[in-house]
């Protein structure tokens, strides 16, 4: 290690997101769902922005979108729209799934799920599915915080020790402040992350144009790639078919940190003002998909795409931005890993644990912090040691079998004669579908394993549930309470939310 | 109990539910395809920039309805034990 300032910002990085996790407990006590879980349904509008942001913004900002710009082009905007469309549906769903929480006293989706559709067993299917995308995510997170701690550290910290020591420290703040820990440490990464990824992209285009605008940065691609400019891309992989599917697949995909981050907020108005404004935070995408496309020039001789970033930062950079970009995709990195981990130890104990064991909320409550530990020691830890080329495979399953849950999710928010069996039958299909198309034929016609599983899962869920018997009366009309107040009525209290059509 | 599709109903609801499709429907096929030039503007890429307009739409569709729609009781007093008596709705 020549230069120890890249590593000593990035391991004072470090300390700060630690410190910062153990103060966020503050006085309350951590042995409840509502606190560990949810953080008492304490947080405003802007740290929801921070944390929804920086929650959806993983390493994937830092190197796979430099990467992607340096392998493809403009393909990797399809990420800033989906991003842009989950906004909407936290916009709709958010102040609902809050008012779930409020009113119905839930905490996890599963829970929601459980109680909506009558079915404990559905409810720990979902906590089930929705885990094993979640998981893997986790792991990826993992492997690329390691990764970085492995680079700036110049190699003198091996890969395996930075996944114990990731990973311990998530789990120390994680373990004591809960939700509230996620909160702290996500807004301090996400305005990190702000910061850091402008003023790379920025310094970087105007090393190499003498502008502070990337203008030139393009002009050149448009001279010398011009299909790095237009899809499908410089491979050409990405068809217009892929790039619509990818999006409609991506934005349905309800996740499990994602719901917890709504049950968190301290009123449903957060939620709302957070949503309205959260597409502006994935600005934040642009400045580094524009170092990707320098290394096209500066680094054209790259073996993995996804290290443009890093490799433009060690060769042209001053430490101090080297430093600033190790931090930065570790907060990436880290900030996308422990809601997951905390997310995945909640729905466990909440949703599966304590249907079979019959504990007391109370017992519940004290149990899920500590399930973190055996998450990490027994699956995030030694996977992401091991590092399996087939990952991405698995994540793709896995947010490919999230995708199937979206009848559950359409039964929760917008058509009551959802059954449980037409849930249960959909989402068999579904993913069988989306297995067969993700590993024995993947991608067929160049459109989304997701979307042909959610093209043969959506029709049978219509007909089973019509065909079977729907949730009581009493269940649907608490729900309906929340999702559309004041329906059914005579035409004097209509409102807005009333039907106008028959399924 | 009413079991059909919860829909909007208001010339509000559905003006919003029309913008937030409309949004949607920009950055899919056919409409990005609107996009697929090589060409720059304001210095980006055509998509970059398309990408950049739907990210003001998305907040600017979001901030009109929150306006035009305003959150129901039931939902914004949702944690107050007497709010289920509450009906009073916009949305």
């Amino acid at each position: 290690m020549s230069d120890p300032v890249p590593f000593l910002m990035t391991l004072a990085y470090v300390a700060i997101a630690l410190w910062l996790g153990i103060r966020a407990r503050g006085s309350y006590r951590m042995d409840s769902l509502e606190q560990w879980g949810v953080a008492g349904r304490s947080m405003g509008p802007l740290v929801m922005y921070l944390l929804m942001g920086a929650g959806s913004i993983s390493a994937y900002t830092f190197m796979g979108a430099p990467g992607w710009a340096w392998s493809k082009g403009v393909p990797v905007f399809y990420v800033v729209i989906y991003l842009c469309y989950l906004a909407l549906i936290a916009w709709y769903c958010g102040p609902r799934v809050w008012a779930f929480g409020a009113r119905l006293g839930h905490v996890t989706q599963a829970q929601a799920v459980a109680d909506r559709f009558e079915s404990p067993l559905l409810g720990a299917l979902t906590s089930l599915v929705m885990s094993i995308g979640a998981l893997a995510y986790a792991i990826l997170q993992t492997i690329g915080a390691a990764y970085i701690l492995n680079v700036m550290s110049g190699g003198a910290l091996p890969f395996a020790l930075n996944v114990w020591l990731v990973l311990g420290t998530i789990s120390i703040y994680l373990f004591i402040s809960g939700q509230r820990a996620i909160g702290v440490t996500n807004a301090f990464q996400g305005g990190l992350m702000l910061v850091v990824a402008w003023v790379i992209g920025l310094w970087a285009a105007h090393q190499m144009t003498g502008d502070w605008w990337f203008g030139g940065v393009f002009e050149r691609v448009r001279e010398t790639r011009p299909d790095f400019l237009t899809l499908p891309g410089g491979l050409g992989d990405m068809s217009f078919a892929f790039w619509t599917s990818s999006i409609i697949v991506s934005m349905f995909s309800f996740q499990q940190p994602v719901w917890l981050q709504w049950m968190s907020a301290d009123s449903a108005q957060s939620i709302r003002r957070s949503a309205s404004w959260l597409p502006t935070y994935y600005l934040v995408i642009l400045p580094m998909v524009v170092v990707g496309f320098i290394g096209i020039f500066t680094l054209p001789n790259l073996e993995r795409a996804d290290t443009v970033a890093l490799e433009l930062a060690f060769q042209q950079m001053p430490s101090v931005l080297v430093g600033l970009l190790g931090a930065g995709t570790l907060a990436a990195a880290m900030s996308s890993s422990e809601p997951y981990i905390h997310g995945t130890a909640l729905t466990w104990t909440r949703d599966v644990i304590r249907p079979l064991l019959r504990l007391s909320e109370r017992r519940t409550g004290q149990l899920a912090r500590y399930m973190i530990f055996p998450i990490m020691i027994g699956i995030v830890g030694p996977v992401s040691m091991i590092n399996p080329g087939n990952l991405i495979m698995i994540l793709l399953v896995g947010l490919g079998f999230a995708s199937q849950m979206l009848p559950a999710f359409i039964g929760l928010f917008v058509w009551p004669r959802a059954t449980r069996t037409g849930v249960l039958c959909g989402l068999t299909a579904g993913f069988v579908v989306t297995a067969l198309f993700t590993v024995v034929w993947s991608n067929p016609l160049g459109v989304h394993a997701g979307a042909w599983g959610l093209m043969i899962n959506l029709p049978l869920f219509v007909i089973v549930s019509r065909l079977t018997r729907p949730a009581s009366a009493t269940t649907l009309a608490r729900f309906q309470d929340i999702v559309a107040p004041g329906r059914p009525g005579p035409a004097s209290t209509r409102t807005d939310a009333n039907l106008i059509a028959d399924a | 109990m009413n079991h059909r599709l919860i829909v909007p109903a208001t010339k509000a609801g559905k003006t919003m539910l029309v913008l937030f499709v409309a949004v949607i429907l920009a950055g899919v096929w056919p409409v990005v395809l609107l996009a697929n030039q090589a060409a720059l503007l304001l210095g980006l890429p055509l998509i970059a920039a398309w990408s950049c307009l739907i990210i003001l739409a998305s907040s600017g569709v979001m901030l009109l309805a929150n306006r035009l729609l305003p959150l129901p009781d039931t939902i914004t007093r949702a944690h107050e034990p007497d709010s289920q008596t509450q009906e009073t709705s916009n949305e």
